[in-house]
């Protein structure tokens, strides 16, 4: 009997990418607010979601610098469970309920990249960087105070895909504005046998559930954020056109379930049904 | 109507992990025929295989350096669609029929990765090399020649899991006869639910399906083969007791389909 909550399945079950939940995060975040085209990026929304027409194309680029464990001391070995991510949030609305859209995620872990497909996030590969701060005072330390600047990066294949800046202001006790809202994703997996390549055997919206979520040392301020245009990526889209706030914070969560919001396999065989019989 | 084969689906298709089949690659291997413990073999076996009472234990191990192209001049973007790949093969029949079974396979891009996912490669990261040949004589050249050598290695979050050098001896008039089996694999996807996470929502047994299977300029050799044992892998279960033989030589495939053997549920 293979064991392993996913692939590979092993006689031990110590090969899996990723140990079964719960699983726990920590790290740090580097946030800039910002709106889009909101005729552009109501194209990368799913059937279903809808933009938030009281926030149109107000969204989040989320650089996330931080550590992961499961039930086995997974935070010791850091060259595997350590990650750098990128997250791009769009406000939308799910009948009703407003809600955060995740169109893209990068990450330069394998680990995560599993993590993600399984919670929904259409997570690839990237290469992402963040200024961090180191408690020995130095030119090079970046204190956490005011105007104390960080930067952050993210390039995937040899290409930059996302730079932002935060200049940091003042001290908040909490982040009003941002991650307020409950995450939504798709969990996606296609077929590759000939004539199914256009039904997936998993097609679900779903939304993230957070156990324990906790966001700590925040800082507001300025900010300035790019995308440029790249091969094979459609992020430039979404770029911003205007920009609002920048955050620093430290958070933590658990994850030990989901939400499936909506099979869309069976809706969209009802669609198609639906068109036959017009 | 968001399009692409694979997450992240986007207005245009154009920010897929990897566009749609069909898939074409073209490469070269490095590769080792070894026997390993066959009890560890045949622990690695999905229900539905079961192990080849001729040859249980028998095994490949293969580094690949391959490129990539579907339907748009993919391999023009070589940052993106060339890459490099170890996997180990072993024995195993499906019914009364004689197949390889994947357990293991690492990767160094992403879209090799879900390519992977998809066909049922159970793929991880890894950094992944070999011995090239070039053209141009010289010491560094390593012409594909009687005497001369090639080395390859697999290494992963910064833990060396494997270790291979094949000496060539001589060139293999048919070279489909060193890669004589279809490969069987496991497409699982799990689900993250609370009281589903051991009921998967993909589980089945697949058999992999290669178009237009090419293997030129074979040569086999000796060969040397080592597994490091690491944390959080369990490739080095099937270390080599025996070594057969190693092998080289440059191949291309094309897949636009996958034969579902079973489909074993939740």
């Amino acid at each position: 009997m293979l064991k392993g909550f996913t692939a590979p399945r092993s006689p031990l079950g110590a090969a899996a990418l990723v140990p079964p939940p719960p699983w726990h995060f920590a790290g740090d975040v580097l946030a800039v607010e910002f709106w889009n085209d909101p005729d552009v990026s109501v194209h990368i929304l799913p059937m279903g979601v809808e933009l938030d027409k009281k926030h149109p194309g107000h969204s989040v680029a989320l650089f996330a610098d931080y550590q992961f464990t499961a039930q086995n001391d997974e935070y010791l070995d850091p060259a595997r469970y350590q990650c750098r991510q990128f997250t791009v949030l769009l406000d939308a609305m799910w009948k009703g309920a407003r809600i955060a859209w995740c169109p893209y995620c990068y990450v330069d872990n394998d680990a995560a990249l599993m993590r993600g497909w399984i919670q929904g996030y259409p997570r690839k590969i990237g290469a992402i960087h963040q200024t961090r701060t180191f408690a020995a005072a130095s030119a090079a330390s970046a204190p956490l105070v005011h105007d104390g600047r960080f930067s952050a990066c993210m390039s995937a294949h040899g290409r930059l895909l996302v730079q932002a800046r935060v200049t940091l202001r003042e001290k908040a006790e909490r982040v009003v504005g941002l991650l307020d809202r409950q995450i939504v994703g798709r969990r996606y997996f296609p077929r590759l046998s000939a004539g199914m390549h256009e039904k997936p055997a998993v097609d679900e919206l779903v939304r993230c559930v957070s156990d324990h979520p906790l966001i700590t040392n925040i800082w507001i301020g300025e900010s300035e954020l790019n995308f440029p245009e790249a091969y094979g990526e459609e992020l430039e889209v979404l770029g911003p056109l205007k920009v609002g706030r920048g955050y620093r914070f430290s958070f933590s969560y658990s994850v030990t379930d989901i939400e499936i919001l909506a099979d869309l396999t069976t809706q969209q065989s009802r669609t198609r049904s639906g068109l036959r019989q017009e | 109507m968001l399009k692409g084969f694979t997450v992240p689906k986007s207005p245009f298709g154009q920010a897929a992990l990897t566009p749609p089949p069909p898939w074409h690659y073209a490469g070269d291997v490095v590769g080792v025929e070894f026997w390993t413990d066959p009890d560890a073999a045949a622990a690695t076996l999905p229900n539905g295989l079961s192990p080849d009472p001729n040859s249980n234990g028998h095994a490949l191990m293969m580094f690949l350096d391959l490129q990539f192209t579907a339907q748009d001049d993919e391999y023009l973007e070589p940052a993106r669609y060339q890459y490099r790949e170890a996997s180990v093969l072993l024995d195993a029949m499906y019914r009364d029929v004689p197949v390889m079974w994947c357990p293991y396979i690492y990767v160094d891009n992403d879209a090799a990765l879900a390519r992977g996912w998809t066909n049922g490669f159970p793929k991880k990261m890894g950094s992944i090399f070999q011995t090239r040949s070039f053209a141009a004589s010289g010491p560094a050249a390593a012409p594909v020649a009687s005497g001369s050598r090639f080395g390859a290695s697999l290494s992963a979050h910064g833990q060396r899991l494997a270790e291979a050098c094949v000496t060539l001896h001589k060139p293999v008039e048919n070279g489909l006869s060193l890669l004589n089996r279809p490969t069987v694999l496991l497409r699982y996807f799990p689900r993250l639910a609370a009281g589903y996470q051991d009921k998967p929502a993909v589980n089945e047994l697949a058999m992999s399906i290669t178009d237009n299977l090419t293997i030129a300029g074979a040569w086999i050799g000796k060969g040397e083969l080592n597994f490091t044992e690491t944390n959080g892998e369990e490739l080095h279960a099937l270390a080599p007791n025996r070594i057969e033989a190693g092998f080289r030589y440059s191949l291309s495939y094309s897949v636009s389909d996958l034969k579902i053997l079973e489909d074993h549920g939740s």
